[in-house]
């Protein structure tokens, strides 16, 4: 295990801004502190409101920092701006919760999964095929997926297009937000085992955002639980789910188990 | 046909059916015209305002000329103004209300506001006193509607522009480090294309209307060229004796601005059921 956190948080605040006039919001995430340990899966769970989006979009940078660092692989991932920006989010792969969102209706699934790569300058050519025939095979895809659209897919076959698509770069961490919440049960277990299987393989540092606790226990291996915008527990999973510290976790955990 | 009457409904066929005859009409002209020379402008001073007739079927004009056939090369100039007005509108409204809709912020403000300006004066009178201020003409009388026009394609597509740009697949494409202008290409222009290019084709009819407008005031076309606004003014002081002159070309302007209505309208209809059934 290397030295230097895959992903480091120190003190993250987020605020969104109201009107010139407005009071101050509460912020949507007050001083969140973490780290991801390369190679490990880190799950943030929280019900809704509770600001696991906010920070995850922050750190995708979609959303401004009001205070805080984040750090990605040691780098000042803050810093970055524009040109520099965009090359460096290759680092980064992203899963949503809806494929048939994610996906655009317009194109082929090759085309869809080649588009990372080409934006990084890959050229377009037989080559880059035989790759996104070997990332679908890495999915549990066949080949002829490649010419056919999104809406043909069932829901886990389009997720797994979707997760060929952020492995496409080798990125070194992968951020999945909520990947299982719009899939069947059984589909779910599917999508799960090959998100384990892959960060197996791949060496994969992982961000997994859910707001189901049974998902998280299952692939993580700390955890983060969120509550209105603060941390309020942080720890090894197995050390989390046994003894709670606080009486929300244990709420959460009770729902899980019904 | 059955299927096409079962979406359009039977006006909106018959509308089409219009459409398309005018359109034939148009590429056809010098072989359907009965007198071509005469629809080309060539005076025919034997056969002054006559009343229809065997040989003129919608009667003669001041120069003697058929109106049948000026009335058919008409149809040319009319069609193309309609095209190139609605062309032109595009040209300029859609690169701005992409620009406004995909960045936001202040580009959007600067930009839209910039379009109110435009769409803060009555319409036909800006076209009026652009076409006044550029001088008659063909292409003058087609800069100055589609500088009244244009706002409207812009405002389209901002709309259209805003709602797919929170679409995940954009995002998705922003995250995989895919540059604007790519993305403009590749995801917003194909989805905004559709709609536009159905409003554009149905703006066809009032934009031949505003030209007729121009061209009837004497800002379009100059003679000889034939143009149903302006044969409509030139019949005015030959009525109502001289009836046919300015009711001939008159009827034809209506009938193609009713058929292209009734399209539209068939069209919007058609077009609201598929977009509910495919997302």
């Amino acid at each position: 295990m290397s030295a230097t956190p895959m992903l480091d948080i120190d003190n993250l605040v987020i605020r969104y801004r109201a009107g010139l006039f407005a009071p101050r919001l509460k912020p949507a995430v007050n001083g969140a502190s973490f780290r991801l340990v390369r190679g490990e899966t880190l799950g943030i769970v929280g019900e809704s409101g509770s600001g696991k989006t906010s920070l995850l979009r922050a750190v995708l940078r979609l959303l401004p920092v009001e205070s805080g660092a984040i750090r990605l692989d040691g780098e000042d991932w803050l810093a970055l701006k524009g040109d520099a920006l965009r090359r460096a989010r290759q680092k980064i792969g992203v899963v949503s919760q809806n494929p048939f969102l994610s996906l655009s209706p317009r194109l082929t699934i090759a085309e869809i999964v080649a588009e990372p790569m080409l934006a990084q300058g890959e050229r377009q050519g037989p080559a880059m095929r035989e790759k996104i025939a070997g990332l679908l095979a890495d999915c549990g895809l066949p080949a002829d997926f490649l010419d056919r659209r999104a809406r043909e897919l069932s829901g886990g076959q389009a997720q797994r297009v979707a997760i060929a698509r952020a492995l496409s770069l080798e990125p070194g961490l992968m951020i999945l937000d909520e990947p299982t919440s719009a899939l069947d049960v059984s589909v779910q277990a599917q999508i799960l085992n090959l998100l384990a299987d892959l960060k197996e393989s791949r060496g994969l540092s992982m961000l997994f955002v859910t707001h189901n606790l049974k998902v998280v226990a299952h692939i993580s291996d700390t955890l983060l639980v969120m509550r209105r915008g603060d941390v309020v527990e942080f720890g090894r999973t197995e050390e989390v789910i046994r003894a709670p510290a606080e009486a929300y976790t244990r709420e959460l955990l009770s729902f899980g188990r019904r | 046909m059955t299927k096409l009457v079962h979406r359009l409904g039977w006006p909106g066929t018959l509308a089409l059916g219009i459409v398309v005859l005018f359109v034939l009409v148009a590429i056809l002209a010098p072989w359907i015209a009965p007198y071509p020379a005469q629809g080309a402008g060539a005076p025919n001073v034997i056969a002054k305002l006559r009343p229809p007739s065997a040989d003129y079927w919608l009667g003669t004009d001041h120069l003697g000329r058929d109106i049948l056939s000026r009335i058919i090369y008409g149809t040319r100039v009319s069609l193309t103004n309609g095209v190139l007005i609605v062309a032109f509108s595009l040209l300029i409204g859609l690169p701005v209300g992409l620009a406004a809709g995909y960045f936001g912020g202040w580009v959007d403000e600067a930009l839209m506001r910039g379009t109110d300006v435009f769409l803060a004066f009555p319409a036909l009178l800006l076209a009026v006193l652009m076409a006044a201020a550029l001088g008659p003409g063909f292409l003058n009388s087609i800069i100055a509607v589609a500088v009244t026009w244009w706002p409207w394609y812009a405002r389209l597509a901002r709309a259209e522009v805003l709602v797919l740009r929170g679409q995940p697949y954009v995002e998705a494409a922003r995250l995989a480090g895919v540059s604007h202008p790519r993305i403009i290409l590749r995801h917003i222009l194909p989805a905004t294309g559709r709609p536009l290019t159905v409003q554009a084709a149905l703006d066809v009819g009032p934009a031949l209307l505003t030209a007729a407008a121009l061209s009837f005031l004497g800002l379009g076309v100059l003679p000889p060229t034939a143009d149903w606004g302006q044969m409509v003014d030139a019949g005015r002081k030959f009525f109502p004796a001289r009836w046919w002159y300015s009711a001939m070309p008159g009827l034809t302007i209506f009938i193609v601005a009713l058929a292209f209505s009734v399209l539209g309208d068939a069209l919007r209809e058609r077009k609201g059921g598929a977009a509910r059934a495919s997302h």
